[in-house]
């Protein structure tokens, strides 16, 4: 049994204590917000926050955020409603299939509570190893400098 | 298994409101339903042809809603979204008012699979026919009821009006509505000019459940009891299983059984996890002849060339006979390497 944080309540969950986060969360807790993609730390896909640094959740056992605050996209919502990052990704269009996107949210999360006013060089470097085939780049990047701006 | 896994899926359509979501369950016969026919039936446009009855793709609701049924299912490529557009301008009511049933194969028409670019050709100009021919329904019961003549009414997001004030709304005028008859091809839809929402950019429909984690993908179906599976694939095009030992992976922790049916090799396991390691140990333990004329990535455009068409295709080097001279000739050659198809989060 390991205990741990998710998304501000506590949660235990019988599982291996080697089983990929990714997996326990997924399967375990249903969480939506957290994808499958490759498996191998490279996609990005799978990104959530522990204690607030935007980790690859495919690649962290379980063992290792006992105790820990894990948060997922649906984590990120205030009151049922998109947050302002959300907000933007959705004012932008800044998804195709969106598959990926949840693990781009979490990195910009990431990246926007450190540096709340990133240049777009930072944006792209912060997000240089989120991956998506669908090609929404660009309005990633808009949509990131739209929520540093405040929304507007 | 199949029950347990339909009745979590109507859980999880409920849940998932008003976008629901597809099984993309490789269909081979494309329209099943196909209804025979007989010449003096009109072509009608798009999969309205395969699948005529006007309650196949609408219903209009008393509670101010209209339900879009629809066999093409959301991938990314917006179509929901497209196809609300359409229904709304034909139907002559606000975006908002449309809610989307798609690819629920127990309440859509078959419209085959969403691939090639056939969704707008197909399932849009169907549409976008039955749309309007239930608004001009709803106009004849609303000039019945008003006593008024249908030239004489207009409608403004579902509220059909005449000249003189009188009105009455689709939403009252649902229950009375029967669209169980055949479209009849013979209603025209709008010209260009009157659309409010085709041509125009909306926002995606889908998109705000995707960006704050709401159940839309497949992999947020949850079948109760569910177990995992991969599939272990060949290393090449046309290689031949010679042998394999799946002893040690059928001791590993979860496998319930390890799948060999000719060539065809896969896993099942408890968690997800251990499917992934199992179909890991299979592929390694599994022994194949692989045969050695295929030309490889790097050897593709060469191969390609080098290989005697099937077919070829009229290709031209002259400008057409009797046309102007071509004021420039560019010449060049494009070359793109082989595109996989590969399937996301399996």
């Amino acid at each position: 049994m390991t205990a741990f944080k998710l998304n501000g309540r506590s949660v235990r969950v019988d599982a291996p204590a080697d089983s990929p986060l990714l997996f326990v969360l997924a399967n375990d807790l249903e969480i939506n917000g957290v994808k499958y993609g490759c498996g191998k730390s490279q996609c990005g896909s799978c990104a959530v926050l522990v204690e607030g640094e935007a980790i690859r959740s495919c690649a962290t056992k379980l063992s290792s955020v006992a105790g820990k605050s894990v948060t997922t996209l649906e984590g990120l919502t205030e009151n049922g409603k998109p947050s302002r990052l959300q907000q933007a990704f959705i004012d932008e269009q800044a998804a195709q299939c969106g598959y990926c996107t949840a693990g781009i949210i979490i990195q910009a999360e990431a990246l926007l509570d450190q540096n709340p006013k990133p240049s777009e060089a930072e944006i792209r470097a912060a997000l240089n190893t989120n991956l998506c085939r669908c090609g929404t780049q660009n309005r990633v990047v808009r949509a990131v400098m739209r929520a540093s701006r405040g929304g507007s | 298994m199949s029950t347990t896994l339909s009745t979590s899926r109507r859980r999880f359509l409920a849940a998932g409101g008003y976008i629901a979501l597809a099984f993309s369950i490789p269909v081979s016969d494309l329209s099943a339903q196909v209804t025979p026919q007989t010449p003096a039936r009109p072509r009608l446009p798009g999969n309205l042809n395969n699948h005529r009855l006007l309650k196949s793709w609408l219903r209009i609701n008393a509670d101010g809603t209209v339900t879009l049924l629809v066999g093409k299912v959301e991938l990314g490529q917006g179509i929901l979204t497209a196809v609300a557009q359409i229904c709304a301008d034909e139907l002559d009511v606000n975006f908002d008012r449309v809610r989307i049933i798609s690819g629920d194969t127990a309440q859509v028409p078959n419209e085959g699979v969403t691939a090639g670019s056939f969704s707008m050709p197909d399932c849009a100009p169907a549409v976008q026919q039955a749309s309007a021919e239930v608004r001009a329904l709803l106009i004849e019961m609303a000039a019945a009821r008003l006593g008024k003549p249908v030239d004489s009414l207009k409608v403004t997001d579902g509220s059909i009006r005449s000249g003189d004030g009188a009105s009455i709304s689709y939403w009252q005028l649902a229950s009375g509505l029967s669209l169980e008859r055949e479209a009849s091809g013979a209603v025209k839809t709008k010209p260009i000019g009157e659309h409010r929402y085709i041509g125009k950019s909306v926002p995606r429909i889908d998109l705000p459940a995707k960006l704050t984690g709401q159940p839309i993908f497949i992999q947020d179906l949850r079948p109760k009891g569910v177990v995992y599976g991969q599939v272990v694939r060949p290393p090449t095009y046309k290689a031949r299983l010679a042998s394999i030992d799946t002893s040690a992976v059928e001791k590993m922790p979860g496998v319930i059984k390890v799948v060999r049916n000719g060539a065809f090799l896969g896993v099942v396991a408890q968690r997800q996890e251990q499917a992934i390691a199992a179909a890991g140990a299979v592929a390694a333990a599994a022994r194949w002849e692989v045969e050695k004329a295929l030309p490889g990535h790097d050897g593709m455009e060469r191969w390609l060339r080098e290989t005697k068409p099937a077919r070829v295709i009229d290709t031209r080097k002259t400008p057409r006979s009797g046309g102007a001279a071509p004021a420039k000739v560019i010449e060049a050659t494009y070359y793109r390497p082989y595109q996989m198809h590969a399937s996301i989060g399996t």
